[in-house]
């Protein structure tokens, strides 16, 4: 059907195959030095070939015009991804994670594939450009069934909850680089999927969708940062985070949902325009993180953090870029992850205030009081990973003798703490883009952007870069006379200072632990036996009781099913033409 | 003046159903009784009826000056003062009763009338702390509120009558004095008047 | 855009004169507790002695410590200038409310990573405490931008108290959000029952464990910083929520007046945090946790109540 493929000149389109190249560029030059360790056991060039058929697999879904190309890109994104999770195959846990994350992927091929048929059927076309001319007279039954499963198919892929399960294992497993792809940018595909679907063909939803969004959106957010907080490994801290942006993206979707349906174009587009831009920032500063990840992998073989620190004095590149992601993902001003929150809050602030039905103002209100917890509790974490890992004295041999990173490595994750600054200071510009494009989906004539004020972020760096020039200028001057001394750390008096008198990972969170410990089914045994033992261990809840609890529901399905079809050849010969006669009539009636 | 005496009553209820002590307890319930009989003092001098200067008149005799009498001496002989391990702990039930007035708020949108929508939202809260308490002294102060809610909600009927507030608030003082006595014999029987232990009667 | 002469004068007036008011606050706790006290120009005098020494830094410290005392004073120093003091007006100006709040993520960051920097337990303690009451305290935050903007439909905090300052009774639920504020500024500041400003035992100190490390020029920075922060935001209380009187026009009467009561306004406010530190103790960790969702409860009332009664 597709000797060439046609592509989709949309400006949704380019703005995120722009997301996917400006993460692969860096991520590209990375890969060179970091796949140096795996050139002992595993075949390079098999990594590297893979990896380019990822990206051009993404760039294709991204790019597709009609149902056909876009599910054919998909499953081979699928695919080519599942290979790359399962790489290190000699590790049996990589193997076990990479199969949970193969069946999620393909319940979300699934879905997408009754969604496509569904509208195949409701506008008799595969071209994205005729379903836009006859979607406007979808009925609003068939809007939310479109929806559901557009929210089932995509959401698998996306890493909401309770979909979410594969997220924390999958993304350990994988290299640092791939981890920084998929989270960086494949997760971004899928909600380009879902925002095609929903604000292009469907423009005007009915209200319960909306909502359905807001709430899992919060949802996912406050349960995957809770959890983030009490990780040890630093890669299932950084995919449970991710867990929690998409979580903050899905949110907003939702609240703009809300809004195109009461007919507040303005609040619409503004919602619209956070979603896109928190996509863009998310984007580089979770792979930046994941590059971290991996240089320290690389430079000294563990993941996990109670078994690092001091790492500032061996690796300074690293730790300066890791404080620079860092503090994007806190939202500290000026970098970008600030300009995406303001753009967020603003959103729910403003909804409120807007809206008219009482029961939704409720409800966009807590929400917003949760999302200003998960903004705290993301700080949290952050902070927690770059300072246990980075600062203080090394606390077991591992991180005392380090391996040199090479440069490329280096370069790689400095070009992107580059463009988390410059996104960051001229965001003004980068959201009039945007809210360009989105004001006209939405039909907004008026060029009056009530984004005036964003232009305050540059004056406040530029006052902030003046001011601490003259401290420091200051400060030289004042200390040019005054000696410094280097010394021990006080430690009270105490003379035999140890590394493991500092706080590890677990310590720093454990008022967090004890206040929302059962979130992350958090689990403390202490064994006085003849030494003092303390173990902790946290799990995901929704693993333990939705899945764990839907496995045995079909294993025992099985086994009685088995029973009952056990033996005969003639009895399988009848039931299979009993079906096949069923599904005729089914085909024929309904279709 | 009266928005500030609802959103005292609604202050003082929020402070209730977090804190541990059962003076502080007292306290709170004192603070809102009296501005519920402010709030009947003040209606009666605006529309100028008798009943409301009666049911302020009973409503301060009773639940400002009676009741916390009863109840600390009942908390003297039982020889406690604070409540250590609740049900629920203080953390949420701090969000169920911001949740709880919100909800009560939400509900009654489009009535204009303010003392039935603070009046849902004390029965939420009275509620709220009968379930969420171990103590009976606790669970009996959770009863109390929800006597208040009623009597607010009584508040914005227009048309009142002597025989229904008297009855109320005879029936709150008989059930504090009933309370008292009750709980000084559970505890000389059983030696505690820990809830939980009064499982052990099953058998 | 445009920035007046004004604007700029009253910003430096905050910075040069906040280790008088930190002063002032201390005299009148001292003189609460019934003994005479250091004078009122005793912070100047302990910055220049600080400011004389030379620094003693960990072997184990990073650029975090050189770097992040000097960025936690200008990031301070910044903020000043956004907020008005007893001058204001309606123009096209700077001072959005989402920058002034996430500005102070800035200092957070840095204190918490200086903490962490020192490798000794106490400024782990210090970190995790912090950045756990910090978390709990930014719905807070957001409280106080939703209930303005719900009041006033503006985000930038010079127009806020302009269209504020003509109003002389408000209504209840202002109050309460002024309530909800304040003890937002307790929070963030270090005060009590959050934390004990005046100790130095393990037990009871938050953001001095945090600092414990830093000797010399650092510790005068993140001083003079803690200093200045305190005072913006008893300004940005008083310029949000009690904000008649300031002066709306560049009359010189009108100034002088504005100036006048402004710093009526502010000795009370310092009256009222001296009185709380010399009454309450500090409150247990898990119990100073449990006024947050107490305070958020308040807030809930004092929206629902915007919206309904």
């Amino acid at each position: 059907m597709l000797p060439f493929i046609n592509f989709q000149k949309d400006w949704l389109s380019i703005y995120f195959v722009f997301i996917i190249i400006l993460i692969f560029i860096p991520v590209a030059i990375y890969t060179k030095g970091y796949i140096m360790e795996y050139k002992k056991h595993y075949s390079v060039k098999y990594m590297l070939a893979l990896i380019i058929l990822f990206v051009a697999s993404m760039i294709g879904v991204v790019f597709a015009d009609n149902s056909i190309d876009f599910l054919v890109f998909w499953e081979m994104m699928s695919i080519s991804s599942f290979f790359l999770v399962i790489y290190e195959y000699i590790n049996k846990e990589s193997l076990k994670s990479g199969i949970f994350y193969f069946v999620m992927t393909h319940i979300s091929g699934l879905f997408l594939m009754i969604m496509f048929a569904f509208l195949y059927k409701y506008t008799g076309s595969f071209n994205f450009n005729e379903i836009l001319k006859f979607s406007v007279n979808f009925s609003s039954k068939q809007k939310y069934i479109i929806f559901i499963l557009a929210l089932f198919g995509f959401g698998a892929k996306m890493g909401i909850v309770p979909l979410h399960a594969w997220l924390p294992k999958a993304h350990p497993a994988a290299p640092s680089n791939v981890s920084a792809l998929m989270s960086g940018v494949m997760l971004k595909v899928a909600l380009y999927g879902f925002i095609r679907v929903i604000f292009v063909f469907l423009t005007n939803t009915p209200i319960m969708c909306g909502v359905i969004v807001l709430v899992i959106g919060t949802v996912t957010a406050i349960f995957s940062i809770l959890n983030a907080l009490l990780q040890n490994n630093i890669k299932k801290l950084l995919a449970y985070s991710s867990a929690e942006n998409i979580g903050l993206i899905f949110a907003v979707l939702g609240i703009s949902m809300i809004a195109i349906n009461y007919n507040l174009k303005m609040l619409a587009s503004l919602a619209l325009t956070a979603a896109l831009l928190h996509c863009l920032n998310h984007a580089i500063f979770k792979s930046l993180l994941f590059l971290n990840a991996g240089s320290v992998l690389y430079a000294t073989g563990t993941k996990n953090m109670d078994e690092l620190g001091g790492l500032n004095k061996s690796m300074k590149f690293t730790a300066i870029c890791t404080f620079i992601g860092t503090c994007a993902i806190s939202a500290v001003p000026p970098f970008n992850g600030f300009a995406s929150e303001i753009l967020i809050l603003r959103s729910f602030i403003e909804a409120i205030t807007k809206v008219s039905n009482i029961w939704i103002i409720i409800l966009i209100f807590s929400c917003a009081i949760i999302v200003a917890l998960t903004s705290g509790a993301a700080f949290y974490a952050t902070v927690k990973s770059f300072g246990i890992t980075f600062l203080g004295k090394p606390r077991s041999e591992k991180s005392e003798h380090v391996k040199i990173i090479p440069t490329s490595m280096n370069i790689g994750q400095g070009m992107l703490a580059i463009l988390a600054i410059v996104t960051g200071i001229f965001s003004p510009f980068i959201i009039k883009e945007i809210s360009h494009y989105t004001n006209n989906l939405l039909d907004i004539s008026e060029k009056n952007l009530s984004f005036k004020n964003e232009t305050e972020i540059m004056i406040f760096t530029i006052i902030l870069i003046c001011i601490v020039f003259i401290l420091y200028m200051f400060n030289k001057i004042n200390s040019s006379n005054k000696k410094q001394e280097i010394n021990e750390t006080w430690a009270c008096g105490y003379a035999q200072d140890k590394p493991y008198i500092q706080y590890t990972g677990s310590g720093f969170v454990q008022p967090a632990a004890k206040t929302f410990g059962s979130i992350a089914n958090y689990n403390k045994k202490i064994n006085l036996k003849e030494t003092i033992h303390i173990s902790q261990k946290t799990s995901d809840i929704v693993e333990d009781y939705l899945y764990k609890t839907s496995l045995k529901v079909v294993d025992f399905l099985t086994t009685k099913i088995i029973e009952i079809n056990y033996g005969k050849i003639q009895s399988h010969i009848s039931y299979i033409f009993v079906s096949v006669i069923i599904a005729l009539i089914l085909v024929l009636k309904f279709v | 003046m009266i928005e500030a005496l609802l959103t005292i009553i609604l202050i003082s209820s929020i402070y209730m159903s977090g804190v541990r002590r059962i003076k502080l307890l007292t306290g709170g319930f004192v603070f809102q009784s009296a501005a519920i009989g402010l709030i009947a003092f003040k209606l009666g001098y605006d529309t100028g009826e008798v009943h409301y200067y009666v049911l302020a008149l009973l409503t301060i005799i009773t639940k400002v000056i009676i009741m916390p009498l009863i109840i600390n001496k009942s908390v003297k002989k039982l020889k406690i003062n604070r409540e250590m391990e609740l049900m629920v702990n203080a953390f949420n039930s701090y969000i169920l009763t911001g949740t709880g007035i919100m909800i009560a708020f939400g509900l009654l949108n489009k009535s204009h009338n303010n003392f039935i929508k603070t009046g849902i939202a004390l029965f939420i809260i009275g509620v709220l702390l009968m379930v969420a308490r171990k103590k009976a002294i606790t669970q009996m102060l959770g009863f109390l509120i929800f006597e208040n809610g009623i009597v607010l909600f009584e508040i914005s009927l227009t048309k009142m009558s002597f025989v229904i507030e008297a009855g109320i608030v005879f029936e709150g003082l008989m059930l504090a004095l009933i309370m008292g006595i009750m709980i000084f014999h559970i505890n000389k029987t059983f030696d505690s008047i820990n809830t939980d232990s009064f499982e052990n009667l099953k058998e | 855009m445009k920035y007046n002469l004004f604007y700029f004068i009253q910003s430096i007036l905050i910075v040069v004169l906040s280790p008088l008011l930190i002063g002032i606050l201390k005299k009148m706790k001292a003189i609460l507790r019934g003994y005479v006290g250091s004078s009122i120009l005793q912070p100047y005098y302990d910055l220049e002695k600080l400011l004389k020494k030379g620094r003693i830094i960990s072997n184990r410290s990073s650029f975090i410590t050189t770097i992040g005392p000097i960025i936690i004073l200008g990031a301070t120093i910044t903020t000043a200038f956004f907020i008005p003091v007893f001058y204001t007006s309606m123009e096209k100006s700077i001072g959005n409310l989402f920058i002034l709040m996430f500005a102070f993520a800035i200092v957070k960051i840095f204190t918490v990573l200086i903490g962490l920097d020192s490798s000794s337990t106490f400024g782990g303690m210090g970190s995790s405490r912090e950045a756990f009451i910090s978390m709990m305290a930014e719905p807070l935050m957001l409280f106080l931008i939703t209930f303005l903007y719900i009041e006033t439909k503006d985000f930038n905090i010079f127009h806020i108290s302009f269209i504020n300052s003509n109003i002389v009774h408000f209504k209840m639920e202002h109050y309460i959000a002024m309530v909800t504020f304040i003890i937002c500024i307790l929070a963030e500041n270090a005060r009590i029952p959050f934390d004990n400003p005046e100790t130095h035992l393990e037990l009871t100190m938050m953001h001095e464990a945090m600092i414990l490390d830093l000797s010399g020029s650092d510790l005068a920075y993140v001083e003079l910083s803690s200093y200045i922060k305190l005072v913006v935001y008893l300004i940005i209380l008083i310029n949000c929520y009690i904000p008649m009187g300031i002066a709306t026009t560049l009359t010189a009467s009108a100034l002088f007046l504005g100036f006048l009561i402004f710093i009526i306004k502010l000795l009370f406010c310092l009256l009222g945090i001296a009185i709380i530190e010399t009454t309450f103790a500090k409150s247990r960790l898990f119990r100073g946790a449990e006024i947050f969702p107490a305070t958020i409860a308040l807030g809930i009332v004092a929206i629902t109540l915007i919206y309904i009664l």
